[in-house]
């Protein structure tokens, strides 16, 4: 039987991937519940153990430290490797990833290989008290419908928890916690899959994940010349440093944008300030990445469109004409 | 000749409207929309798609599979139709109708196990393609069980396959831009919308579905008990509600309305 909450965490271009806090979070929760400990994972290349404190001080009990060259990049069957030994040496009862490109590769590959109850995109994770049995929250029909799970069985749980559905955890220096160096040597030295390039695709300015603003286009911006008008708009409300543009799935299969400007269930997922939706229905698998948003924004020239239904501030007409004058508008009032 | 094996599944139309959702008494399960027809998974589309476009380019054989009880004459007629050579069918009777059985009696353990089988069974594969996750469940897991049990690799999300010789490069979608990869076969490959739409059949080809069948295999033939295989169960399902109270900015011409959000944003201290 396994015991204690485990964490996979990540670091990105030099820093503990944001999504750790709010996996310290629903794991701290969960881990003082059923009394049990709450452990984390660190995996790279270089330097990985100076990240390790700040997931003691989010939170975490210990954290296992993981260093070494084969693991510079994400390459799946050296990364299986490494935490199927992991997961046999600390047996943990939960295992949380973040749904992001590790949750949708590693959480199965290890949920299927231990036999264990897997649940990937979970709004929420909870302890029933009573039970002590844990209750995995997925949006299913494109996140129209909130599903509880449950597993049919003991053993291990895996879940993978959506960006922005949990509150992150406080990072406390008062906390104390050990840090681990775990040596692993793969046998996997040539995997059957090799990276053979990888491709950033620039985009000037600010991250969506961490955007301020955002101005997002859909079907109703009718090609990508529109998107610079949205761009003067992001710019205005939340400078250079904090204004984004995104778009819906249509703006990105029509090719107007790149893949990684997609906002949504299969993109991602945002909560910045302020939310403007340009041109866009609001498709729930649309809604599930904007959702958490501050303040949204709708301008649409359908006054049914159901974007209105969960929009703070909403505005019936054509983009072309209105946002020019917004954007001007807003400009004056700073 | 290149074996091609996609695995679809039969969803709900993905595009209902929330308003035609109802839960059913036990709220373990989601009840259809009167007269809404079942349609092939859009991600599963797009791996059919993905099917196609080497087919475009060299000698493949495509074997279409689904697990499932009554695969929709429509949804059958589609796979064949854009260029499948094969359907095969894997039934059960407690697979009874798409809508319950993704949620009370499958989990993605059972159907990864019982799809996984089929494909040893048929034997004949060099590359396995599904979608990313099903539009129903949303679960993502069926296509990295299936090559986790069949021990093959597995890469998700990719927007490009080539093949070269015995090899195949593929590009992965990452959150920043996509990698490029290389694999040997056989392989499992999960695709989403980034590999483009599945194409409109030919008329010809629409004329020869309608002669073909689905070969159908029943899931009892493997020896699983596929009840026994389920580890995840529903508890309970609900709508959720998000009350926002709009505020409609009202005004004469779009310049006003534009000029009056901008005040009440200000107002409001949004801005």
């Amino acid at each position: 039987m396994g015991k204690g909450v485990m964490l996979y965490c990540e670091i990105h271009e030099d820093c503990l991937a944001k999504i750790a806090a709010e996996l310290a979070s629903v794991g701290r929760k969960i881990a003082d519940e059923l009394g049990e400990e709450l452990q984390a994972v660190l995996i790279g290349s270089g330097g990985v153990k100076a990240f390790a404190q700040e997931l003691v001080f989010l939170g975490a009990d210990k954290v296992l430290v993981i260093d070494d060259p084969a693991f510079a990049s994400y390459q799946p069957d050296a990364y299986v490797e490494a935490m199927e030994n992991v997961i046999k040496d600390i047996s943990p009862a939960i295992l949380l990833f973040g749904h992001n490109e590790a949750g949708r590769d590693l959480a199965p590959r290890l949920g299927f290989k231990f036999k264990a109850g897997v649940m990937l995109d979970c709004i929420k994770v909870e302890v029933e008290i009573a039970t002590r049995k844990l209750y995995m929250t997925h949006p299913v029909y494109g996140s129209k419908v909130n599903t509880r799970f449950k597993a049919k069985t003991e053993g291990l749980l895996i879940a993978s928890i959506r960006a922005k559905s949990n509150e992150p955890a406080e990072s406390l220096e008062t906390r104390s916690g050990e840090i681990i160096e775990r040596s692993e040597t793969v046998a996997v030295s040539i995997g059957q899959v090799q990276i053979i390039e990888q491709v950033k695709e620039e985009v000037a300015g600010v991250k969506l994940e961490e955007a301020g603003v955002i101005v997002s286009g859909g079907r109703g911006m009718q090609g990508p010349e529109g998107f610079e008008i949205l761009k003067k708009l992001a710019r205005v409300l939340g400078g250079e440093k904090g204004g984004a543009i995104g778009g819906s799935r249509a703006a990105i299969d029509n090719g107007w944008l790149p893949n990684k400007l997609q906002v949504g269930l299969t993109g991602k997922i945002v909560s910045p300030s302020i939310y403007i939706a340009v041109g866009i229905s609001g498709a729930m698998q649309h809604i599930a990445g904007c959702l958490t948003s501050k303040t949204i924004i709708a301008i649409n020239k359908d006054p049914e469109a159901p974007i209105f239904n969960i929009s703070n501030y909403g505005v019936v007409g054509n983009w072309e004409d209105i946002v020019p004058a917004l954007t001007e508008k807003c400009e004056a009032l700073q | 000749m290149l074996n091609i094996l996609v695995c679809i599944k039969q969803v709900l139309d993905p595009d209902a409207p929330v308003s035609s959702f109802k839960i059913n008494n036990l709220g373990k399960n989601i009840i259809a929309p009167p007269g809404t027809m079942p349609v092939l998974n859009p991600f599963d589309e797009n791996a059919l798609e993905a099917a196609l476009k080497i087919k475009d380019v060299q000698d493949v054989k495509i074997t279409v599979l689904s697990m499932g009880h009554n695969l929709a004459k429509p949804v059958f007629l589609k796979a064949v139709a854009s260029g499948a050579d094969e359907v095969i069918i894997i039934d059960d009777p407690s697979f009874e109708s798409t809508e319950n059985s993704s949620f009370q009696n499958l989990d993605s353990f059972t159907t990864a196990s019982v799809l996984a089988e089929a494909i040893k069974k048929h034997n004949k594969y060099d590359i396995i393609l599904c979608g990313r996750q099903a539009a129903d469940t949303d679960a993502g897991l069926v296509g990295p069980g299936v090559a986790e049990i069949l021990g093959i690799p597995l890469i998700t999300m990719a927007k490009k396959i080539e093949v070269a010789r015995d090899k195949l490069r593929i590009e992965q979608i990452t959150s920043d831009g996509y990698n490029v990869l290389e694999a040997a076969l056989p392989v499992l490959i999960t695709v989403g919308n980034e590999m483009g739409d599945l194409r409109y059949p030919s008329t010809k080809n629409l004329m020869a579905a309608k002669k073909k069948k689905p070969v159908v295999w029943q899931a009892a033939d493997f020896n699983i008990n596929v009840l026994s295989l389920t580890k995840i169960e529903v508890v309970d399902m609900h709508i959720p509600v998000k009350k926002v109270d709009c505020k409609m900015i009202e005004a004469p011409s779009p310049e006003e309305k534009a000029t009056k959000l901008a005040m009440q944003l200000s107002q409001d201290g949004v801005i």
